[in-house]
């Protein structure tokens, strides 16, 4: 059941020219603009390290581009559906609350994990960013647990949010701040402690530094960031819990 | 949205398939016992805050039966729907929806069940036939997909997308949506709002078609001509309780309630004494309410025979569904 109704979910999201867009586009968009405008090969540092601003960031943009589609978009597609009584509709069927939830996220992540392998391709083409296998499956390991989070923390976030409208100035509210603080754009090596801290304390700069770790290393073991990714899957049980304890079906308006 | 010459005859090319599923129904309905209602409401009770939206409701449908639940806007009409949907819980008295409280109803249960909800949108971006298909893959044993589309009128615009179709479209989606798990008991709020006459007309012929295949159905309309065409009986509902409850024919007293005669009294003319005194003048016209309209009319022909006048305009009107309503409804003042 939850293959039949990702199936349906997948060809939905094929078809919305949004999703495409804000998804699979501008995350290379970006990629090819931060790296193109870094040309000459000037160099940052991760965690101490020298780091060529290319490999800085490949990894920065594929933690970002997580953000965006199982944060940011997820989050209104599911306050958009709940609102337009979509999943009213979908609840007044035997379908359970599971099947709905596992289909959405799976969904989102494969979408997501669409827009890391262009990323990927992007980055080993014109940049000159390779992977090898063992770093290669780290990544992926640590890119989906980054989705799945996500994904929990997007289902979380819509409990709090009533409306379509009020989704986007709230999305962009919680993600921009979060992004700058983590490590995408800028290295964390240079913040002050203060931030580093709050940073530590939020998902998505676990997610951001453990990718980089994995585009950086040159084996498997040196590629897995076993803090960050206990840090990640702490934050996306938390959020799943505190979700289905939270989530409805119905919109806040659903009877007068 | 215009009307369509397909329209009027998709119940027609319909028949055949009617037939077929009415098989299952029957051995159904044929199962459950005789006399125990499918629902069964006590003492429902439920409150927005101060506001009580729902008091002392009793109600029972049984199988096989459309029953319409008729009222103001406000009147508590989605809220009992609500909860004998399961997606409200009732704040006291006893709710029993095919044998068990809808608010803890096992996903089984909803098999059983098809639900027309008041405000949904279309899947955007899925066509009319994946969205069937998505909805069917939920159920059991579903009906078949061409069948439920023809039965909703949407076998042409099978291939449409979610975002292009019209609003009467979309109601019969989720018509087609609430058939294709080949319910038993079907909720159905407002269902042809939006549509145009023809559809309107259509989906009758569709709601009077699942009636007789044995599906019992509940129906919240503003429409009296539907509610007369469809329901065998009629629950108004005002200010969250039942006002009046019968069949189409005699709610709130309409078959005894009096009729009125109208005429226009020729210049000069004068009605005897004993008509006189009950009636009215109305824009030059004479109003005669009557609750004997055989009597008077009798009274009236022979006076006007013998005067050698001919009282060509006269009419005899009943009080119609919508005339009831508003007089049951009309002490509330909540017509909002």
């Amino acid at each position: 059941m939850i293959l039949h109704t990702l199936r349906y979910e997948l060809l939905a999201l094929a078809r919305n020219k949004r999703a495409r867009v804000f998804t699979l586009g501008f995350p290379v968009l970006l990629l090819v603009v931060l790296s193109g405008l870094s040309g000459n090969s000037p160099t940052t540092t991760f965690d101490g390290a020298s780091v060529s601003l290319q490999r800085f960031f490949l990894p920065g943009v594929l933690a970002m581009s997580i953000v965006t589609s199982c944060f940011a978009a997820l989050v209104q597609v599911v306050v958009t559906r709940r609102h337009s009584g979509i999943y009213r509709r979908r609840r007044a069927t035997p379908v359970p609350a599971h099947v709905l939830v596992a289909a959405q996220t799976l969904a989102t992540t494969i979408l997501g994990a669409a827009a890391a392998a262009i990323l990927l391709v992007v980055g080993k083409a014109f940049f000159g960013v390779g992977i090898g296998a063992g770093p290669l499956v780290a990544l992926a390991l640590t890119f989906v647990l980054g989705a799945l989070c996500c994904c929990a923390v997007a289902f979380l976030v819509a409990t709090v949010v009533p409306t379509p409208e009020t989704a986007q100035p709230v999305v962009q509210f919680v993600m921009f701040p979060v992004l700058f603080i983590s490590g995408i754009w800028f290295t964390r090596d240079d913040m002050p402690q203060w931030l580093r801290s709050i940073g530590d304390a939020l998902p998505v700069a676990h997610i951001s530094d453990a990718l980089h770790q994995a585009v950086q290393a040159s084996s498997f073991t040196g590629a897995i960031a076993p803090g960050d990714l206990a840090a990640i899957a702490a934050w996306g049980l938390g959020a799943a819990w505190l979700a289905s304890r939270r989530f409805s079906w119905l919109p806040s308006t659903a009877t007068a | 949205m215009t009307a369509r010459p397909s329209e009027p005859t998709i119940t027609g090319m319909l028949t055949p398939q009617l037939d077929v599923a009415s098989a299952a129904h029957r051995a159904r309905s044929a199962q459950a016992p005789a006399g125990i209602p499918v629902i069964r409401v006590r003492g429902l009770r439920k409150a927005y805050g101060d506001h009580l939206a729902v008091r002392d409701v009793d109600l029972d449908v049984h199988r096989g039966e459309v029953l319409a639940l008729l009222g103001p806007n406000g009147a508590g009409k989605t809220t009992t729907i609500s909860i004998l949907e399961g997606f409200l819980e009732a704040d006291a008295g006893e709710v029993d929806v095919l044998g068990v409280d809808p608010a803890k109803a096992p996903l089984a249960w909803r098999e059983r069940v098809g639900m027309v909800l008041q405000e949904s949108a279309p899947e955007a971006s899925l066509t009319v036939r994946e969205c069937l298909q998505l909805h069917a893959g939920w159920y059991r044993a579903p009906r078949d997909i061409d069948e439920t589309l023809a039965l909703a009128g949407l076998t042409d615009r099978a291939d449409r997308r979610g975002a292009q179709l019209s609003g009467g479209e979309r109601r019969r989606l989720d018509v087609a949506l609430a058939l294709v798990g080949d319910p038993e008991l079907l909720f159905l709020d407002e269902p042809t709002t939006g549509f145009d006459p023809a559809a309107r007309r259509a989906a009758w012929d569709t709601i009077a078609g699942l009636r007789d295949l044995g599906v019992t159905i509940v129906l919240t309309t503003h429409y009296m001509e539907e509610a007369e065409r469809l329901a065998d009986r009629i629950v108004v509902l005002a200010d969250g309780h039942v006002r009046a409850e019968g069949p189409p024919s005699t709610l709130g007293a309409r078959d005894r309630a009096a009729a009125t005669v109208r005429f226009t009294l020729p210049a000069g003319a004068e009605l005897p004494d004993e008509l006189a005194s009950r009636a009215t003048a109305m824009r030059g016209r004479i109003e005669l309410l009557s609750a004997a309209p055989m009597t008077d009319l009798h009274a009236l022909s022979g006076w006007a025979l013998e005067a050698g006048l001919e009282l060509s305009d006269i009419e005899v009107r009943r009080p119609t569904l919508e005339d009831v309503y508003l007089d049951l409804t009309r002490t509330t003042g909540s017509l909002s």
